[in-house]
């Protein structure tokens, strides 16, 4: 189709030359043409357009919460889904040997000095192979980390215009950053042209990568004796390795991080002992003894570490001292082995979501853990993650 | 193939013919954004035919163009774009018409741009000049020199005619600006606001840039104290009666920051990096240059 209608218009420019030479040059009229990459209904806000993606594990059902509007949209139902990711617009739901491509309609481009917020339709967007356990972004590719082990890579202007057709899966936690992606194997980390191609090692070690986080100063991969953080400068890529301060027991090693989009805090369980904090900026890990936790997230930048505990509290401690400043019974329940509640970090607001309740609450973490709204939903939301930020 | 054979008809028919590119479907002058767009065309008038790609009330940084726009581009006799990092957009289709020996005019290179102090951008020049006329009138005459320089066929004299005519009236806006703001007290010449773009403006007529976070739309919905503290801070040592900025809620903003924080201030928008449909405020980059110009001296004027 779009190929007939340029043979159209060359045809109707020759037509022109052929007669307007010398003619009458109108401004012409650039109606006819929809832009590339033009999102239906994609509209400018001021401020985040943040949303949650919901999903109810037994029942299947999928619910977009917008936080502004308080609008819910459902999704078709997805038998079974165990994890959900996002890339900061898209979900990924992962159910058995597939993964379910939720657009949420919201994202923000971070320009550096300032960011811009976008709101678009809601709409399931495809499925892709594999299990998906961790999504990450440019404006080019976006690289979906499997459950095998190998990382699915998709055209991202495709994905936003609906097409979720992966190309051949890399092997190892591919992650793109610097123009480049950065892919994590046993052998250590290697930067690749986007497309998979070439391979330059980055020259500091990482055994047994697991877990992988994207901040402004560079990306982190969990690894066995420690982090690395792996940072651009002009082109040339470098790894700066960051140690446990001690010897640190497989069981108790940083494996998930999590963070507020854009802050450089990182907060990981570390086995049943408590939560790490990784401050990437200073290049230290500190370990907070909590306990065993359900879940934990950072704020960042003097905020507070934020941890669940299976009776259903959170917690918030100094991520400097390690002393716990606020705490709040949150969930309805003691949490069920199984259940899997999130916290789920923005610049001004936590949400954790309580399955057996039917709720989520959205949190205040600079005012004593207040609960500043619940939202009351009609599905069991056992997996949830913020989109928009 | 049938395109491919078309278009090499075409090719072959503008080498015969010989005539000005101007007249033509692929050629003319291609302008990015839309405030340069309102520019060379008041250079240009009717002499060549000027497609401006980003549409009204469109982000210079982010709009995207079509294939057939991008292969306008390719055949363009000259492209206007802002640059310095303005237009990421379309930056890679700009890069490849200059890479297929394209003409083209970065004009924020031109009109010595400022640049950015401290965190990340340090150092970084900073693209939106147009925010200070005397910039757009060093902008429109390189414009100028340019479009006569690169596209054939023009007649000098009529465009030459038309940007000293236009600039005349940048002159205008330029002095009618700094005796509106005359108005305002040095102390209260100061813009509160969480646009990125008014350091040309503030430089141009001695304004300080406080920068501000406005919270929210999740804050809004249920809002304590401290999520207002430190824009209620920022407001209250600034001494100001307004603040510009954007915000999706503006009214619940300032209804807000009056209930929690005890702040009294009216919450003003801006244009800021695009030009409104007709009719939208700012079609035009006068009419935006206006209109920010009176919401600024309404907003900081009074007590």
């Amino acid at each position: 189709m779009r190929a007939h209608n340029k043979a159209a218009a060359l045809a109707l420019s020759a037509g022109l030359l052929l007669t307007a030479c010398g003619g009458d040059p109108r401004p012409r009229q650039d109606a006819e043409a929809t832009p590339h990459g033009y999102v239906e209904g994609a509209e400018e806000a001021a401020e985040a357009q943040s949303r949650l993606v919901l999903a109810d594990a037994r029942g299947g059902a999928v619910r977009v919460l917008d936080l502004i509007t308080e609008e819910v949209t459902r999704l078709d139902d997805i038998p079974a889904v165990e994890g959900i990711s996002t890339d900061g617009r898209f979900a990924y739901l992962a159910a058995g040997e597939s993964t379910h491509v939720v657009d949420s309609g919201a994202w923000m481009v971070d320009h550096g000095d300032h960011v811009h917020y976008y709101r678009a339709d809601i709409r399931g967007a495809g499925r892709i192979d594999g299990n998906a356990v961790a999504a990450n972004t440019d404006s080019a590719v976006t690289a979906v980390a499997l459950e095998d082990g190998t990382t699915a890579l998709l055209d991202r202007p495709a994905l936003e215009d609906g097409d979720v057709r992966a190309r051949e899966p890399v092997e190892g936690i591919a992650v793109p950053y610097g123009q480049r992606l950065l892919v994590a194997t046993d052998d250590g980390v290697t930067v690749r042209e986007r497309r998979g191609e070439g391979a330059r090692a980055i020259g500091e070690p990482c055994p047994d990568p697991e877990g992988t986080a994207v901040t402004r100063r560079g990306v982190v991969f969990g690894c066995a004796d420690g982090a690395l953080l792996v940072s651009e400068d002009d082109g040339a890529f470098t790894g700066a390795k960051i140690p446990y301060p001690q010897s640190v027991p497989d069981a108790e090693r940083a494996t998930e991080f999590t963070h507020r989009p854009g802050s450089a805090t990182l907060a990981a369980a570390a086995g049943q002992r408590g939560v790490w904090s990784l401050d990437v900026s200073e290049r230290s890990w500190s370990r907070i003894e909590t306990g065993p936790v359900v879940a934990a997230n950072a704020v960042g930048e003097g905020g507070p570490l934020l941890t669940l505990t299976a009776d259903g509290v959170l917690h918030a401690y100094d991520s400097a001292t390690g002393e716990q400043i606020a705490s709040r019974s949150l969930l309805t329940a003691p949490i069920d082995a199984g259940a899997t509640p999130v916290i789920q970090v923005d610049t001004s607001r936590a949400y954790v979501n309580d399955p057996a309740g039917r709720r989520v609450y959205e949190v205040d973490y600079n005012d004593d853990l207040r609960v500043a709204r619940t939202f009351e939903l009609d599905i069991e939301p056992a997996h949830l993650v913020e989109t928009g930020r | 193939m049938r395109a491919r054979l078309c278009a090499a008809a075409v090719t072959l028919l503008l080498a015969l013919s010989g005539c000005s590119a101007a007249g033509d479907d692929g050629g003319g002058v291609v302008v990015t954004t839309n405030i340069l767009g309102d520019l060379t065309r008041a250079v240009t008038g009717d002499e060549v035919p000027v497609t401006v790609l980003m549409r009204p009330n469109a982000d210079p940084h982010s709009f995207a163009i079509s294939a057939q726009e991008a292969a306008r581009l390719e055949q363009a006799d000259l492209i206007i774009h802002n640059g310095l990092g303005l237009e990421e957009g379309v930056q890679r289709n700009v890069d490849a018409a200059v890479d297929a020996g394209v003409p083209a005019l970065a004009v924020g290179e031109e009109v010595e741009p400022i640049r950015y102090r401290g965190d990340e951008q340090d150092g970084k020049a900073d693209p939106h000049f147009w925010t200070d006329p005397r910039r757009v009138r060093t902008a429109v005459e390189v414009i100028t020199d340019r479009l006569v320089r690169e596209v054939d066929g023009i007649d000098e004299a009529t465009v030459r005619a038309n940007a000293a005519a236009y600039l005349e009236r940048v002159d205008e806006i330029d002095r009618w600006m700094t005796e509106r703001f005359a108005a305002i007290p040095p102390e209260r010449r100061k813009l509160v606001t969480n646009h990125h773009v008014f350091g040309y403006l503030a430089q141009r007529y001695d304004f300080e840039i406080v920068g501000a976070v406005v919270p929210s739309g999740t804050t809004l919905a249920s809002p304590s104290a401290s999520d207002l503290s430190e824009l209620a801070s920022t407001i209250r040592s600034a001494g100001v009666g307004a603040i510009f900025a954007d915000s999706s809620q503006p009214d619940r903003l300032a209804r807000v920051l009056a209930d929690q924080a005890g702040v009294h201030v009216r919450v003003l928008p801006l244009f800021s990096e695009s030009l409104s449909e007709p009719g939208g405020g700012a079609p035009t980059y006068l009419d935006m240059m206006r209109a920010n110009t009176n919401t600024i001296v309404d907003g900081l004027g009074r007590n």
